[in-house]
């Protein structure tokens, strides 16, 4: 593992760990508060004992003590019993550093995000289109229950994500997850449309290959002309198969599927979704295709 | 609400998710993540009127996060309960594919701790060696050689892990 690999791999992480919806700003004001009353009232009875042998060498401490430090280092108060009890404030002792918000070529995220992934704006809508494409390609028997995660969230999933690393071109990954139930049967299938990335085409298994470490055969399947590489695993605990498309653009498409769906209590599906003709044929479907 | 609550507040909703990330890596669990998240915006509140409109402010935000972990580190807060362990209640992954992010997860958590927080700060946030040094409060060497460290370890447990 070199260093750009495990740059992908921490960011692998954060998106597939399923992070908890967004932490309530309201509450962590509250909790700051309180932190900072009890903080404060803690400092106040500290600061009786030396208002009271302190207050002929006050003044003088007072002096040493701002020194070189700002007026907002020292504890709130201003007056002579409060150097007493000025050790400095966890976190106020730090001088900021340069802005972090950067990767290392000192770009920040694009588009004023606060990381890689689009939340809300075009990306993001673009990733819900390409969920309900997905959706509406499921073949008759199959449906996509709203089952939740243990967490409460929703098995459906859209995602819309800036992919690139340092030194490569700016481009995107779209990806939209839902689980498949057939009977009370549950699989899942994922789209992930890659924007170009200006790197050159590859042999379609190879291009198969990258979407995940999985040992397995891959067959080269001709959609009309265009060159599909089928990748079927060895039953391991990625995805049972998946299909790898290039654009002549450079725009990648996979489209895999299992029979496995990890939501707790639904046996998995008895057979794969679609066969891996289909599976060629839907990868190569325009409607997958996310060039921007 | 005052005018420090509002900028504190707008402050938080815009930045939050993006530490909470960091603080995952750096501890391998989200709840444990929010609560160091938690912390480090509480002791900014703090000292908001001084910091609020600094330049670098995500920076400094980010050197209290990474310090409060290794602070909490230090006393002890994961003692009891591994990082790794907690992992096996999570929720499936939106790609339903556990294993590898378990793999990676549960052999960053045996990195010793302040080499994990170097390649947290170096190959997740993107921080220069520099920008890292004046983090952790110690020189450009100690990173490099931390960093070079960490990722040897990290390879070594992938390995292991590979071949078991």
């Amino acid at each position: 593992m070199n260093e750009e690999d495990l740059n992908q791999a921490l960011h692998d992480v954060i998106v597939r760990s399923s992070p908890p919806p967004s932490m309530d700003p309201s509450r962590a004001l509250d909790q700051a508060r309180r932190a900072r009353r009890r903080r404060r009232a803690a400092w106040a009875g500290v600061a009786v004992v030396p208002l009271v042998v302190g207050v002929g060498a006050g003044p003088a401490l007072v002096a040493n003590h701002t020194g070189n430090r700002s007026a907002g280092q020292m504890v709130a108060g201003g007056t002579g019993t409060t150097q007493a009890v000025s050790s400095p404030q966890p976190g106020s002792t730090v001088t900021p550093t340069t802005a972090l918000t950067t990767r290392k070529t000192g770009d920040p995220w694009p588009e004023g995000q606060p990381d890689r992934t689009a939340t809300a704006g075009p990306r993001a809508a673009r990733a819900v289109t390409l969920l309900h494409d997905l959706t509406s390609s499921l073949p008759p028997g199959f449906s996509t229950p709203n089952l939740k995660r243990p967490d409460g969230r929703p098995m459906k999933s859209p995602q819309a994500q800036y992919a690139s690393n340092d030194g490569e071109q700016d481009y995107w990954e779209y990806r939209a997850f839902i689980p498949v139930q057939k009977d009370d049967r549950v699989g899942i299938l994922l789209v992930q449309s890659t924007t170009p990335d200006g790197k050159p085409a590859v042999n379609p298994c190879k291009l198969a290959q990258r979407f995940r470490p999985e040992t397995g055969r891959c067959t080269i399947m001709d959609v009309g002309g265009k060159k599909v590489g089928v990748m079927t695993t060895n039953g391991g605990d990625s995805y049972d198969q998946w299909a790898a498309y290039r654009y002549g653009d450079g725009t990648v498409v996979y489209l895999a599927q299992a029979k496995k769906s990890d939501h707790p209590g639904r046996s998995p599906l008895t057979q794969p979704v679609f066969t891996a003709r289909q599976l060629a044929e839907l990868v190569t479907s325009a409607k997958f295709k996310i060039s921007t | 609400m005052s005018d420090r609550d509002v900028a504190f507040e707008a402050y938080f909703t815009a930045r939050s998710d993006a530490m909470r990330g960091t603080a995952y890596l750096l501890c391998g669990d989200w709840h444990r993540a929010e609560d160091l998240v938690q912390q480090t915006f509480t002791k900014l509140y703090r000292v908001w009127r001084r910091i609020q409109r600094h330049d670098a402010l995500d920076g400094y935000t980010r050197q209290t996060l990474v310090r409060t972990f290794l602070s909490e580190r230090r006393r002890g807060w994961f003692k009891y309960e591994s990082v790794g362990s907690a992992l096996t209640d999570r929720a499936a992954p939106s790609s339903g594919l556990a294993d590898e992010r378990l793999v990676l997860l549960e052999a960053l958590a045996k990195v010793p701790p302040r080499q994990r927080a170097v390649l947290v700060l170096r190959y997740w946030e993107d921080a220069s060696v520099e920008q890292t040094a004046a983090m952790l409060e110690c020189s450009a060497g100690t990173v490099k050689s931390q960093a070079a460290r960490g990722l040897a370890t990290l390879r070594g447990l992938l390995e292991e892990e590979r071949v078991r």
